[in-house]
């Protein structure tokens, strides 16, 4: 599905993905830094258009590039699997700055509570990724169960959309004074 | 801006009581060294000193020192 709008922030923008970005997508799923913690590879550049086009027909899937302020792509992020006002979110690829990254983190919350109404998210993250696992936590995600994706143990969490813990909290203010900085 | 002052600063950057830190602390050792706190330092940088100051060079940082030493105007 493709939102026609852009999603604009202060440090990055988000629009939805194109053909044109298949080539950039696909490498930088690949790469070999993201390589671990991303999800199952496209085996090729046209497999990779291949799921676009999916992708763009899709009802209920949204599928983001990031752009930094320079109007350069910098990751990707999506939101998908929307139903009974939950959906997941992930496909996440990041290379930005911190500003950058914790900025799409909460236009992507934003959009999944204010656009699309919902209450609650999900993700799934690979259990080798300790990192990931650990920001989640402390972003308010709640551990349900474990999983497997493509074949790999993975955790899976939800996260309540409507209450704002303490370290969501310390991104938007850290966020706004910023913004107030930049202004 | 006094050392002590400083320490003030990252304390609350990291959400930890200033007595926990000192120069010498090895940022890694904390587990409140993260990605949100890196964010933190960023906003607490641009309001206090009016620099700003790429996630490189945070990543960098080995020490509490390493942090008070961009810590100027």
């Amino acid at each position: 599905m493709v939102y026609p709008e852009v999603i604009h922030g202060m440090f990055v923008d988000l629009r939805s993905i194109t053909l044109d970005d298949a080539e950039f997508s696909y490498n930088i799923r690949a790469d070999k830094r993201n390589r671990e913690t991303v999800g199952q590879l496209a085996p090729s550049l046209e497999a990779q258009k291949d799921f676009i086009r999916w992708q763009m027909q899709e009802p209920n899937d949204y599928y983001f590039v990031v752009l930094n302020k320079k109007g350069e792509r910098i990751g990707l992020y999506g939101v998908y699997d929307i139903h009974d006002g939950m959906a997941e979110v992930g496909r996440e690829v990041n290379v930005g700055e911190p500003t950058e990254i914790m900025e799409v983190g909460i236009l992507i919350r934003s959009f999944c509570r204010d656009v699309l109404k919902i209450n609650k998210t999900c993700c799934v993250i690979y259990a080798n990724n300790l990192k990931h696992i650990s920001d989640a936590k402390k972003i308010g995600g709640q551990f349900i169960r474990m999983e497997k994706r493509s074949g790999r143990d993975a955790l899976y969490f939800e996260q309540d959309l409507t209450y704002d813990n303490d370290v969501i909290k310390k991104i938007k203010k850290s966020l706004q004074i910023l913004y107030k900085g930049a202004l | 801006m006094t050392d002590n002052e400083k320490i003030d600063l990252i304390a609350e950057v990291l959400d930890v009581e200033s007595s926990k830190l000192s120069p010498d602390t090895v940022l890694s050792d904390l587990a409140e060294w993260d990605s949100v706190a890196a964010l933190a330092f960023i906003a607490m940088l641009d309001e206090h000193f009016g620099k700003t100051i790429k996630g490189t060079e945070i990543r960098a940082f080995e020490t509490v020192r390493d942090a008070m030493n961009v810590m100027t105007k």
